[in-house]
């Protein structure tokens, strides 16, 4: 086991030096000079200086990358820009809103995902099981801003029970910070859950019709218990794996969605960073959010060996 | 996933099955929505729209009447018609999209499939860039230049061809044991006439699929990126676009949201039902490698 977790961490450094040159070389591909880039268009020659210089710039490139990843290795991501404040510090700040969007979004997803997946898988062809592929279609076409605004409309100004815009951290109560995350959740988490429940669906379908389940049928366990006990601990591994990869629809959509829901999380840090052109930042949130995917992955993954006996490692 | 995929090859000629497609409902509809589409794209001029760009001052946001059918926004330009004129930019950048990344996907996928060597190095490529959240490379590298349609589109291919080399590799690796390839070599065919001429075939079924998905996301993409303001010029008129614009007015006109919206939509539901039917018609063995 030991060295299975050995060998899985080992085959993250090709990953990680691969996300890293692809960051490193965001900044250095931009056509022309980076720093001039980022003075932005009314800068003088002193300013343009002082960033090239502050950036290494003038170095060669691979020296360049060999400072940026050993600073990198330290924790140091580097200075904004915009606001001199270090990149790290910046993202700290703002994890909150980001973390507690994202933990209640997959309670959300998967606490609903997985039952209804099951059911649906269980009884194949039911009206559940046809609504369930029915809406899981509309879920991955609604982009996640549409179905926000939609349902700010209905719920935000239509019957006015939630409000409109805005973050509540949950150390001001409770209720304020269920209301104020209850849509950004639902907004999120649709496209998240539909996903899950379509591969729980699928796995369970697929374990309905083995052998195993026959005989639990053949020896009087009861359907209920066919299904969750049987079918549904068998079909794990899809759902794990398919719970991992979907965070990077989590990622994707918290960047949206926290402009739509004006959330200062993580998501709103690196557009507002984008739109200024502060570089360091956004290439300390995109390593962030890669690191982010990539241990979850890594997680589920080892989760596997320990929870499924028939995986070889 | 790849320990559920299933061994055997899938090397179905799609051309035998092109009856099945049409009796597919999800490819009926989603076809017909996204033909629909197309031609209201081709046709924007012929159906009673005015010019999308057009600003008029006296005409700021006022609401639908028999002049302007879904209102004018914030400059006085024509809602509908903007809606209408920005199918064309979705449906060319989805299409683009789709074909750049398959194109360029397939060739190296063929190559790293076929050659264990430069397989090592290129997967562990793709790897890395798979790792790293698609909606934020394709931010990242629109953020690099000036945005335009090509640099838009140039920065959704990269994210989703690693996507593309995963599955033309894993149909390459599988089709490459079979004995129709190995009495290639035994008869001294090159290795480029057995990488065209006998494995590429096996991969237009999943790849046809394949592209679906990805112009269906680059759509979603694209869309996503112009809402936050970092995607096409506010002058082209694209759904993202307006979208992006009309939400400070949320409150007061949520037609401006909402119209491009349902275009917006309607378009990516056309391409999802489509992709899902050709997905279950072509081959029921496509669905593990997706």
């Amino acid at each position: 086991m030991l060295s299975f977790v050995a060998k899985r961490l080992l085959g993250l450094v090709p990953v990680i030096l691969v996300v890293s040159i692809v960051v490193f070389l965001l900044l250095r591909l931009s056509p022309g000079d980076p720093a001039v880039v980022i003075a932005g268009d009314n800068a003088d020659a002193a300013t343009i200086e002082r960033i090239r210089s502050s950036l290494g710039l003038d170095q060669p490139l691979v020296t360049q990358f060999f400072i940026w990843a050993g600073s990198l290795l330290q924790g140091d991501l580097g200075i904004s820009i915009f606001s001199n404040i270090p990149v790290s510090d910046l993202i700290l700040q703002r994890l909150e809103p980001t973390a507690s969007l994202a933990l209640t979004t997959l309670v959300f997803a998967i606490v609903i995902a997985v039952p209804l997946g099951t059911i649906a898988g269980a009884t194949a062809g039911s009206w559940l099981d046809r609504a369930l592929m029915f809406v899981s279609v509309l879920g991955f076409s609604v982009p996640v801003f549409v179905l926000g605004y939609c349902l700010i409309y209905v719920f935000s100004l239509q019957l006015r029970v939630l409000p409109v815009q805005g973050f509540a951290s949950i150390r001001d109560g409770i209720g304020p910070f269920f209301s104020s995350i209850a849509l950004p959740t639902v907004t999120l988490g649709l496209a998240y859950l539909v996903l899950i429940a379509r591969i729980t669906r699928a796995s369970v379908l697929e374990m309905m019709g083995e052998d195993f389940i026959r005989t639990a049928r053949a020896k009087g366990v009861k359907e209920r218990l066919v299904v969750t006990r049987h079918a549904l601990r068998n079909a794990a591994i899809p759902i794990l794996t398919v719970i991992g990869i979907g965070v990077a629809l989590l990622i994707s959509g918290v960047v949206v969605i926290e402009t739509v829901f004006n959330i200062p999380g993580v998501g709103r840090l690196v557009v507002d960073a984008i739109l200024k052109r502060d570089y360091p930042v956004i290439q300390g949130v995109i390593l962030m959010f890669s690191g982010v995917y990539v241990v979850v992955n890594l997680a589920i993954d080892i989760g596997y060996a320990f929870l499924d006996p028939r995986v070889r490692y | 996933m790849n320990s559920l995929a299933s061994p055997s090859a899938a090397p179905a000629a799609a051309r035998r099955r092109l009856p099945a497609f049409l009796a597919n409902p999800s490819v009926l509809v989603g076809g017909l929505l996204v033909l629909t589409l197309v031609l209201m794209a081709l046709a924007a001029p012929l159906l009673g729209t005015v010019d999308p760009s057009r600003i008029e001052p006296g005409m700021r946001l006022k609401p639908p009447s028999g002049l302007a059918w879904f209102g004018t926004d914030l400059f006085g330009r024509d809602v509908y018609s903007r809606a209408v004129y920005g199918a064309r930019s979705s449906i060319l950048i989805g299409l683009c999209v789709a074909a750049t990344s398959l194109s360029i996907g397939v060739a190296i996928g063929l190559v790293t499939g076929y050659f264990r060597w430069v397989d090592a190095i290129v997967m562990r490529v793709m790897d890395g860039l798979m790792a790293i959240p698609t909606f934020l490379l394709a931010i990242a590298l629109v953020s690099l230049t000036r945005a335009s349609i090509a640099t838009v589109i140039v920065a959704l291919t990269i994210p989703e061809i690693p996507r593309v080399v995963r599955l033309v590799r894993s149909v390459v690796l599988t089709v490459r044991e079979e004995p129709f390839v190995e009495a290639a070599i035994s008869v001294g065919t090159s290795t480029p006439k057995i990488l065209l001429r006998h494995i590429l075939p096996s991969t237009y079924a999943p790849l046809m699929v394949l592209g679906t998905y990805i112009c269906a996301s680059a759509i979603l993409i694209e869309a996503g990126l112009s809402f936050l303001g970092t995607g096409l010029p506010p002058e082209i008129p694209s759904w993202g676009n307006m979208i992006s614009e009309g939400r400070t007015f949320f409150q007061v006109a949520p037609r401006l949201v909402f119209l491009p919206s349902l275009f917006l939509a309607l378009t990516v539901l056309g391409i999802n039902l489509l992709g899902d039917g050709l997905r279950d018609t072509l081959d029921p063995r496509i669905a593990k490698r997706m």
